[in-house]
């Protein structure tokens, strides 16, 4: 009783601390909570984004460009080939810009302004393909426009993660955000995942109807702008810097560092096998139109499913901060891979299909947490190493798992032709060509799941050494403002103090203050000999 | 460390050429064994049709939309037979016959429903037999009665139904599972000579040059212009050309649940 009572004590004095903390972080934090409600909130709008773009991915199992515009699947899989092989080759540009974004105003905030309408504008686009077009104009007009598209939202949705990692440097209270916001922000796909069944309900062919998507996709979109813009415009970026901070990146120079950080290998290896490992939830779509057919049943499963994912998100940074990123993104995995092997045996029973698929939602929800803040862990031992911040630089890494990905795209598609399923769909309403597909992804996902997990078993840096890692930072930044005559000046780039105040206001409240006064900050600070002159060999304790 | 690194190479190499083999090759498949599996297609295929199995058939094939433009034309028929909720009643039968896809811009999607329709206020599962009427639904919602399934299915186009036109372009009973098995009637190792056989997974595709004359196919006998029959799951699934120039059947063995509105309901 005295544990209930007192868990129920602290959610309620963390809904207290959270409206007391309004304005002004806590002690120890950086950020208030209105700063972490406008970055939830911005988060609906890519979500609305987000849910779009999965109504038009270069895969089987895209209603639109499958059932509608009649796309076989070795066709999405050539053009989702080619759009791999783009999306490599202009990764240096983007990551060359992320590094060097213009206007002084942070690295990840700028974008979200700049790519949000083109993101909206492309996407809308794709529902209106004309279903009459030959095989050949539609995998051109589409593939083209697809990949345009591809490389501005991808852009775009990367940088709002990317917000995450930049908007503390502390890491449990990054987690603690990207909880936060992934709670709020999973209300756009639960929204959506209940409307559009009703929707779709006012057309004649329901999903399968063209009409339906030339009406969702503008509407979502627009809303996603709009909702984009209170990110923007209510959040601020805090890495620990110098005030005279302003590292220009150098393309080889930052990749000969970054691939000396064996944290940013694990987190890329572990995405060379994360295609795999949701392969029966891919097929979730299918289960409401071809298994289930009630559209009332779809929104209520909907709904339900959506729990998963909050879920999920809910429980990582309680998980996080009891048994650490570490064992969280193994476990989290090894249970994706133990919920998908019953599919193996009972791959028609509908029942199992949606527990199944709900568990594997919840594992992927806890990593939605859990990879950004590992990965915002990452760049700070980088920093820590080398004294460089490499938000762009370190997505260079990916571009082997991109690579990856070029052979890795044709399995899944080639498993569901193998069973059946080539240019006609509707083999998916016959359960005994449905069993044997599902079978063989349940196998995948299995497999796959595990390959996952492995890579972490060889990350080391846990919270204690992180914690350690950033109080080195700021003393290193502290130091480097006294040598250049900065020494009043934040370490954090917002130019924040750590207690939330503007620095530049207390610069300003002091010399009114003590404009008569010989007196100066140089002075205090300037006495503590620990400062300066730090013994180099300590570095290497991390 | 180094033992570490090497289990998880071992392990991911084994997983990867699992999943390399469970994705597949196409294998080509020796001449007897693919007539073999032919003809088991057929038999499996028509015992679904003695055993009145339900279908889903889709025929696509170069015609004109609504508006006289050109356009693909998909037929589509939807036949469910069965009612569990009667005993011994097997030849209960509930159609959907559309059209898709047949518009440039827009999709005509026209729609007849034909079968047993329930009178209005009784609940399927407590349901007899004469709470079930007989006949079809037109484009406008309309109920007329009609004497008996066959009818429905060799209705010619345009024809006129108790003052209420059913609106097909051509024959419904081409849309059959057992015209399109017919269609395959005299395709046999004797009459025809066997290009290519390739299984890939669950799937074998047959091309097929008809040597005979008088066959429905018989058209298909050159090596440029064959006829080509996909097996899967050892049912036939798909007849076409070797370019899909000519009508392509999809035949389906299931297709969506369907159940047809009360005849008596009141339209609002």
């Amino acid at each position: 009783m005295g544990k209930i009572s007192g868990a129920v004590k602290s959610v309620f004095g963390a809904v207290k601390g959270f409206f007391v903390h309004w304005n002004r972080p806590a002690e120890g934090k950086y950020v208030p909570s209105k700063e972490v409600v406008a970055y939830s909130v911005g988060g609906m709008g890519v979500q609305f984004m987000a849910v779009i773009c999965n109504n038009v991915i270069l895969a089987s199992t895209c209603i639109l460009l499958g059932s509608i515009y009649n796309m076989k699947p070795t066709t999405l899989a050539i053009l989702s080939f080619i759009n791999a092989g783009v999306t490599i080759v202009m990764q240096p540009l983007k990551s060359w810009l992320i590094d060097n974004t213009p206007g002084g105003k942070g690295k990840a905030r700028p974008w979200l302004l700049w790519l949000s309408i083109p993101s909206a504008v492309l996407l809308t686009a794709l529902a209106f393909m004309d279903p009459g077009w030959n095989p050949t104009t539609m995998a051109i007009v589409v593939g083209i426009l697809f990949t345009i598209m591809n490389f501005v939202y991808q852009f775009y949705l990367g940088q709002y993660t990317m917000l995450a990692q930049l908007i503390s440097p502390n890491t449990q209270e990054r987690a603690n955000i990207i909880s936060i916001s992934s709670l709020v922000y999973s209300l756009a796909p639960t929204i959506t995942g209940a409307l559009f069944p009703l929707i779709a309900e006012l057309f004649t062919n329901g999903q399968l109807d063209h009409d339906f998507y030339r009406t969702i996709f503008p509407i979502f979109t627009v809303l996603g702008v709009l909702f984009t813009l209170i990110a923007y415009f209510g959040t601020k970026e805090r890495v620990i810097v110098p005030k005279n901070y302003e590292k220009k990146v150098k393309f080889w120079d930052a990749m000969s560092k970054i691939v000396r950080n064996k944290y940013m290998w694990i987190l890329n290896i572990t995405t060379w096998f994360q295609f795999g490992r949701a392969a029966v939830t891919g097929v979730l779509m299918w289960i409401y139109i071809y298994i289930l057919q009630n559209a009332g049943a779809q929104a209520v499963l909907s709904l339900v499913m959506g729990t998963a994912s909050g879920i999920g998100m809910f429980m990582a940074p309680f998980m996080i901060k009891f048994f650490g990123k570490r064992n969280v993104a193994i476990f989290s995995n090894l249970i994706m891979c133990a919920a998908s092997i019953p599919l193996i045996f009972f791959p028609s029973n509908l029942v199992l299909l949606f527990v199944s698929t709900y568990i594997v939602f919840w594992g992927a929800a806890v990593q939605i947490i859990s990879q950004p803040a590992m990965n915002a862990d990452a760049l700070d031992y980088q920093q820590y190493k080398t004294g460089d911040r490499y938000e762009g630089m370190s997505g260079n890494l990916g571009m082997i798992g991109q690579i990856i990905a070029l052979g890795t795209g044709f399995i899944i598609p080639a498993i569901y032709e193998i069973n059946g399923l080539l240019d006609d769909y509707d083999i998916l309403y016959d359960p005994a060509l449905r069993a044997p597909l599902f079978r063989t992804l349940a196998i995948v996902a299995s497999i796959f799941a595990v390959l996952c997990a492995a890579p972490f078993f060889f990350w080391d840096l846990n919270e204690k050494k992180h914690r350690k890692m950033i109080e080195e930072l700021k003393e290193r930044a502290a130091k480097e403002n006294i040598l250049n005559g900065y020494e009043h000046e934040s370490v954090l780039s917002s130019g924040e103090n750590f207690d939330g105040t503007d620095s530049s206001e207390v610069e300003a409240k002091f010399e009114s203050e003590h404009k008569d006064s010989s007196e100066s900050l140089v002075d205090e600070l300037t006495t503590d000999e620990s400062l300066l002159g730090k013994d180099k060999s300590e570095e290497d304790e991390v | 460390m180094r033992k570490k690194v090497i289990v998880v190479l071992l392990i991911a190499i084994l997983a990867i050429s699992s999943i390399l083999s469970l994705a597949g090759c196409t294998s080509k498949v020796e001449e007897q064994a693919a007539w073999e599996a032919y003809e088991k297609a057929m038999a499996n295929s028509a015992e679904h049709l003695q055993n009145n199995g339900s279908y889903f058939i889709k025929y696509r094939y170069n015609g004109q939309n609504s508006k006289g433009e050109k356009a693909v034309v998909t037929q589509k028929l939807n036949v469910v037979y069965g009612n569990s909720n009667i005993k011994d009643w097997n030849d209960f039968v509930v159609v959907d016959k559309g059209v898709e896809k047949a518009a440039r811009y827009t999709t005509d999607y026209l729609n007849t429903y034909f079968g047993y329709s329930l009178k209005s206020g009784v609940k399927a599962k407590n349901a007899k037999r004469e709470d079930y009427a007989l006949g079809y639904f037109n484009m406008k919602g309309e109920f007329s009665n009609s004497e008996n399934v066959e009818d429905f299915f060799n209705l010619e186009a345009g024809t006129s139904y108790n003052g209420n036109e059913i609106n097909a372009d051509t024959e419904i009973k081409k849309y059959t599972l057992a015209y399109a098995l017919g269609t395959l009637d005299g395709i046999n190792r004797e009459s025809t000579d066997l290009l290519s056989a390739e299984k890939r997974g669950n799937v074998l595709t047959l091309k097929l040059k008809v040597k005979a004359e008088g066959l429905f196919y018989s058209n298909y006998n050159q090596d440029s212009n064959c006829l080509v029959v996909r097996i899967t799951l050892n049912r036939i699934s798909k007849i076409s050309s070797a370019d899909d120039s000519l009508p392509i059947y999809f035949i389906n063995y299931a297709g969506p649940k369907l159940t047809l509105a009360s005849y008596d309901a009141k339209k609002s």
